[in-house]
């Protein structure tokens, strides 16, 4: 293509400057929806994985009732204080089924003048964990001394800063990396640093446990050992709790993520097809209002394929140039505003890696352009085969 | 130069019968010849002159040009050749309207990156008496205007043929003089000139006449010989 035919194209763009921008707004939106689906069902997918792997156990013993909480332990941070009685840990450590069995305390301070700040408390076992503090150690490396706690990525203390709960100072040895859900708003402390909390709390009147009471145990189990025997067994010793399998602990996180994700795929295959339609019409209508202006062209010497090539250069224009303004939007929006999202949402949601997004955004760039010329492709054949006689009578 | 049609016949259909608007018409040009082709509207002469420039392939019969059969080339080569050597002027011709008129005349010589003969475009622009027109734009023209830009259009490559249909349609009797005396002044440098029209003035500018009636053509070779 030569200059004078880029001319060709461009000018035909802007003789129609309504129609040009219009199906630019359309190709863009079509660009943002698809990007943005994409991101987020990725961010979704990553949210999950990080929290699936970190909180991960073959399974988790609550007080009954509380599974639901559990779950919003995890994402909503709004907690409930039942425990488990202390000999439920030391049954279930003695089982021959279990490799590990480690116990969990939640705990929630107030926004009360004892407090900072209302936040959850999680607290492991430092000796036994296998869920928490893998990943804490990839941000803190160090001893876990009591009196300290290592603060979620949302929580703006420094290290080296203190914290108050219930009357007590507690200092903030570590900062871990975002992990996209409410445990970045989220207190970690080893089990000492929960007892010197539990008292204190208690000092003030909030007795929301007893001395070594677990929250959940979280159990790996040793292999090939059956989960149901186990629960079976457990449920024989202890009654008001529950053994929840590994596959169930995120249910209710699966299921809203995945009516999210079908709820993106949904708009964004929506509005590429839109795209598509709106393309051909408008399309249609341009070249069948050009037939002649095509006729005077190939008989000044531009051939058949060039003439195509004008009207997919001129389809590629507009939808390139909505896919790169989608695309540099729905970039934009979902990063400022994926705080919100996960705010808003209360599922995992953690953005993939850098190569994912861009990835992203070449596909968000390519497929609605494309999509866009190939709606076109159909009139271009069209335009190739234009019959100059019968173009340039109709309507002189 | 020779333009050569051998039994040229284009059928189309019509109300479901088969009807030959061009029938089996042997035609010549050389150069320096001005070659009028009369006839009454709908007689088919735009139809024959379709196919002398390669934009509609005749239902049978071949065009050459130089020897060359036309429609054996491919669209590549077909448009190279409409571009360097034949300059058309059809009945009902089209600007392009984001288009300046200086830029639609150029634009055959742009699209194939040729250097542009200001000189030539601007003798062109005089002699059609548009030089006025330059920097319009087709839209704010007039239908003799814009019939005068499809014409500097044609020509502005320097084409050794040059087919017109009808080129004075639209055009005052004075501005008519003016295009038949350019083309009898270019057919004289060595052109082939082929016009079809239902003006009898032109015969007074030709060297060769065919008469065309419902699709057949008849030679009426030097009876006008003015050239």
């Amino acid at each position: 293509m030569n200059f004078t035919t880029l001319k060709i194209i461009y000018t035909n763009f802007w003789s129609h400057p309504a129609r040009s921008l219009g199906l630019v707004i359309l190709t863009a939106i079509a660009s943002a929806t698809l990007l943005s689906g994409v991101i987020f069902s990725k961010s979704l997918d990553v949210g999950f994985e990080q929290l699936s792997s970190r909180m991960g156990a073959d399974l988790i013993i609550v007080p009954f009732g509380s599974e639901a909480k559990n779950q919003s332990v995890l994402l909503q941070g709004d907690l409930n204080h039942k425990t488990l009685p202390r000999e439920v840990l030391d049954f279930t450590r003695k089982l021959p089924e279990v490799s590990v069995a480690s116990p969990q305390f939640y705990f929630t301070t107030l926004s009360a003048s004892c407090c900072d700040k209302k936040v959850n408390i999680i607290g492991f076992d430092s000796k036994t964990d296998f869920t928490i503090k893998p990943w804490i150690r990839k941000t803190y490396k160090k001893d876990f001394i009591p009196g300290s706690v290592i603060v979620g990525n949302d929580i703006n203390i420094e290290e080296g800063g203190v914290i108050k709960f219930f009357g007590k100072e507690f200092t903030v040895v570590g900062t871990l990396e975002p992990l996209g859900n409410k445990l970045d708003q989220a207190v970690f402390a080893d089990v000492e640093t929960i007892e010197i909390l539990r008292k204190a709390a208690a000092e003030v009147g909030y007795n929301y446990t007893s001395e070594g009471e677990p929250s959940a145990i979280l159990v790996n189990l040793e292999k090939g050992a059956d989960f149901e025997k186990l629960s079976q067994t457990i449920y024989e010793h202890f009654d008001n709790l529950d053994v929840i399998p590994r596959k169930n602990m995120f249910d209710s996180v699966i299921a809203t993520a995945a009516s999210f994700k079908i709820t993106v795929w949904l708009i964004a295959g929506f509005f590429l097809f839109v795209v598509i339609a709106v393309v051909y019409i408008a399309f249609s209508v341009s070249t069948n209002e050009r037939k002649r202006e095509f006729a005077t062209l190939l008989i000044i010497g531009v051939t058949r394929k060039k003439l195509a090539n004008i009207v997919l250069g001129e389809s590629f224009l507009v939808s390139a140039s909505g896919a790169i303004a989608g695309t540099l939007f729905g970039t934009v929006a979902i990063i400022s505003f994926r705080f919100l999202i996960q705010e808003n949402l209360q599922i995992p949601f953690s953005l993939p890696n850098a190569s994912t997004i861009l990835l992203t955004i070449i596909a968000a760039l390519l497929i609605p352009a494309f999509a866009g010329v190939g709606a076109s492709y159909h009139i271009a054949k069209k335009v190739g085969k234009i019959d100059v006689y019968t173009a340039l009578k109709e309507d002189a | 130069m020779i333009l050569n049609g051998n039994s040229i016949t284009k059928q189309f259909i019509r109300r479901g019968q088969t009807f030959s608007a061009v029938n089996n018409a042997d035609f010549f040009a050389w150069s320096g010849d001005f070659t009028v082709i009369f006839g009454e509207s709908g007689s088919g002469k735009s139809t024959l002159l379709n196919a002398l420039t390669g934009v509609t392939a005749p239902t049978s019969g071949n065009v050459e040009i130089d020897g060359q059969p036309i429609f054996s080339l491919n669209d590549e080569e077909l448009a190279h050749l409409r571009n360097e050597r034949i300059g058309y002027i059809p009945q009902n011709t089209a600007s392009l309207s984001s288009f300046t008129v200086a830029e639609n005349i150029t634009l055959s010589s742009k699209l194939y990156n040729k250097k542009i003969d200001k000189g030539h475009i601007g003798a062109l622009l005089s002699k059609l008496g548009i030089t006025y027109l330059a920097n319009e734009y087709p839209q704010n023209l007039s239908g003799g205007e814009l019939r005068r830009v499809a014409i500097a259009r044609a020509l502005a490559n320097k084409p050794d043929l040059i087919i017109a249909d009808e080129p004075t349609s639209n055009l005052d009797e004075e501005n008519s003089r003016k295009v038949y005396n350019l083309f009898a002044r270019l057919a004289r440098t060595g052109v082939a000139v082929v016009i079809a029209t239902h003006d009898k003035n032109a015969f007074g500018y030709s060297n060769r006449v065919y008469h065309m009636k419902s699709g057949t053509l008849v030679p009426e070779i030097g009876e006008y010989g003015n050239l």
